[in-house]
């Protein structure tokens, strides 16, 4: 088990690494957040962790690095043009977010490795006047966000019609991307203009990632890598009926015991059912000890999601080295001695 | 449907989704449809997807072409070892319920297109004997079937006169109206809306 918490923080060495909390992931961390699992679970959960973050599932700032010098070079060819500079010079990039928050510090980070490998900084960004908006983010897990960020700014510049021209364009990159929330989205984006096509257009309105979490209980053999429960206790059953004001989407509570039709993601359709069960039940648990009713109803065992949906939470299973994202099962980022439970990755900016 | 005689004068006849009036054709591009959370690119995707009940993966490969023509080309590559039995039985059913989908999702746009037909004929020009259209004879009229053109003004009928949008639109009376081994239902419009604009009380969800 000393092996396997030192694998684990081998790869998320770098968690936080930014803030200057004064935490370190390490081995002895891993095994602290494992001993609150029973102890015939432990080396289990422990090993099924490894194996999904063997999957390319944590990035690190190097791979955020990585990811981002990738993605310029990859949208300056999508954009047509033959070197970076003149694609910056006609790009913008879109900063709707609050100092602190993903979008702003991603963007820093892109201006980091531009000037690192180009000598260019984003300050070129637009000079020849703006062809190509791109918005970019690190997760796009409802996209409430996204959307709220995207139709702001469409409206404000007074965008539309020229998007549905093609005079100008928008791209939109996440580092991972959940395929229910952005179906769901570009639906929501289509209502919320009227409608409007453009939206739904895959090649007009292209929104891409570097991982997709498939999520889309109803699309075509969605790989369903995140943590997504099949029905199995009564005692599910009972959490999700004491969500008294949540009744929609209860149809997605569960997925069905025949999803994913193979499993690619898990180590094995046993070992998924079994960890799915372990941070479900840790996850009710850990909630039931909220004292505060009004606290207790605002969050899910498998992490946030709308309040209106009778689910159990979002289930992501993608970690970055700048902050865990809430949509992530509570038991990696839930910390609250006064709840006995100690996050693995600790929640920065937490709002309560 | 039996076949039908149009005179030109008192018709709109489409055909290129280019020109006047292209709107009215299943091939015409910007009318995507939302089906189970599935965005599909047109009704003529739809259609041609909901041939195959049992293959998802069929249905796939459908979907996922860029245009309509290339939608229908891919089932017409698999429509004679894979369609369901029962398809020229329930065709003209599954068709008048995409139309429906395309009009209740594109209400806007595709309204005003079926209003400015005012009271004419509509007519699919066609050059082949199919149900679908009708073709152009010597004496300025068309004869055929024009199944789709009498579905859109079945619509236009029920809709567009008298200015009643379609929100809801129910799934046709035909057995496994399935797409990706799911269950098509009642389709609601304005239900996807009302949740994705609620507000969040506390910590903002990504």
């Amino acid at each position: 088990m000393k092996e396997l918490a030192e694998n684990i923080a081998a790869i998320t060495q770098d968690y936080h690494s930014d803030y200057n909390e004064g935490f370190v992931m390490s081995s002895e961390h891993v095994l602290a957040w494992v001993g609150q699992f029973d102890e015939s679970d432990q080396e289990f959960v422990l090993s099924e962790l490894l194996h999904i973050l063997n999957q390319g599932t944590y990035i690190s700032k190097d791979k955020a690095k990585e990811i981002l010098w990738e993605f310029v070079n990859k949208a300056t060819t999508f954009f047509g043009y033959q070197n970076i500079e003149t694609f910056l010079r006609e790009t913008h990039f879109i900063n709707s977010q609050a100092e602190h928050k993903s979008q702003s510090i991603l963007l820093k980070l892109l201006n980091y490795i531009v000037v690192e490998n180009t000598g260019l900084s984003l300050d070129i960004c637009g000079s020849l006047g703006v062809r190509n908006y791109i918005y970019l983010d690190d997760v796009l897990a409802s996209g409430r966000t996204f959307k709220l960020g995207i139709k702001k700014f469409i409206e404000e510049e007074n965008l539309l019609q020229q998007l549905i021209n093609k005079e100008v364009r928008l791209l939109s990159f996440f580092f991972c991307s959940h395929t229910w929330g952005v179906d769901n989205t570009r639906y929501s984006l289509k209502k919320l203009f009227d409608d409007e096509n453009y939206f739904l257009d895959v090649v007009k309105f292209p929104i891409s990632s570097f991982y997709v979490i498939e999520n889309n209980l109803r699309s075509f053999n969605p790989k369903i890598n995140l943590v997504y429960p099949e029905k199995s206790k009564n005692e599910y059953d009972a959490y999700l009926v004491s969500l008294e004001t949540a009744i929609l989407q209860s149809d997605k509570a569960y997925r069905k015991a025949t999803q994913p039709s193979i499993e690619t993601f898990f180590s094995s359709k046993e070992n998924r059912n079994r960890l799915e069960k372990l941070f479900l039940d840790k996850g009710i648990e850990i909630i039931n000890r909220i004292q505060d009713e009004t606290i207790k109803h605002k969050h899910r065992p498998l992490g946030k999601t709308y309040p209106s949906y009778k689910t159990f939470g979002t289930g992501t299973l993608f970690f970055t080295w700048r902050n865990i994202s809430n949509t992530c099962p509570i038991v990696f980022w839930w910390d609250n001695p006064a709840h006995n439970w100690s996050g693995l990755f600790p929640l920065h900016n937490r709002g309560i | 449907m039996n076949n039908r005689t149009y005179k030109s004068k008192d018709a709109i006849v489409f055909r290129k989704t280019t020109e006047p009036f292209g709107g009215l054709s299943n091939m015409a591009s910007g009318f995507s449809l939302y089906i189970n959370e599935v965005i599909v690119p047109s009704s003529e995707h739809l259609y041609q997807a909901m041939r195959y009940p049992t293959n998802p993966e069929i249905q796939f490969e459908i979907i996922n072409q860029d245009n309509a023509m290339k939608a229908k080309m891919i089932s017409n590559k698999y429509k004679a070892q894979y369609s369901r039995p029962d398809w020229e039985r329930i065709q003209i059913k599954v068709m008048r319920w995409a139309l429906e989908i395309k009009l209740a999702q594109n209400w806007e746009k595709f309204s005003v297109i079926l209003e400015q037909t005012q009271n004419k004929s509509i007519v699919e020009y066609a050059n082949d004997n199919k149900i679908w259209g009708a073709k152009p004879t010597v004496n300025d009229e068309f004869v055929g079937v024009n199944a789709l053109g009498r579905l859109l003004m079945e619509l236009r009928e029920k809709y567009i006169i008298d200015k009643k949008r379609i929100f809801c639109v129910h799934p046709p009376d035909v057995p496994a109206l399935l797409l990706y081994n799911q269950h098509i239902d009642i389709i609601c419009d304005d239900m996807i809306i009302d949740f994705h604009s609620e507000n969040l009380i506390e910590d903002n969800i990504v």
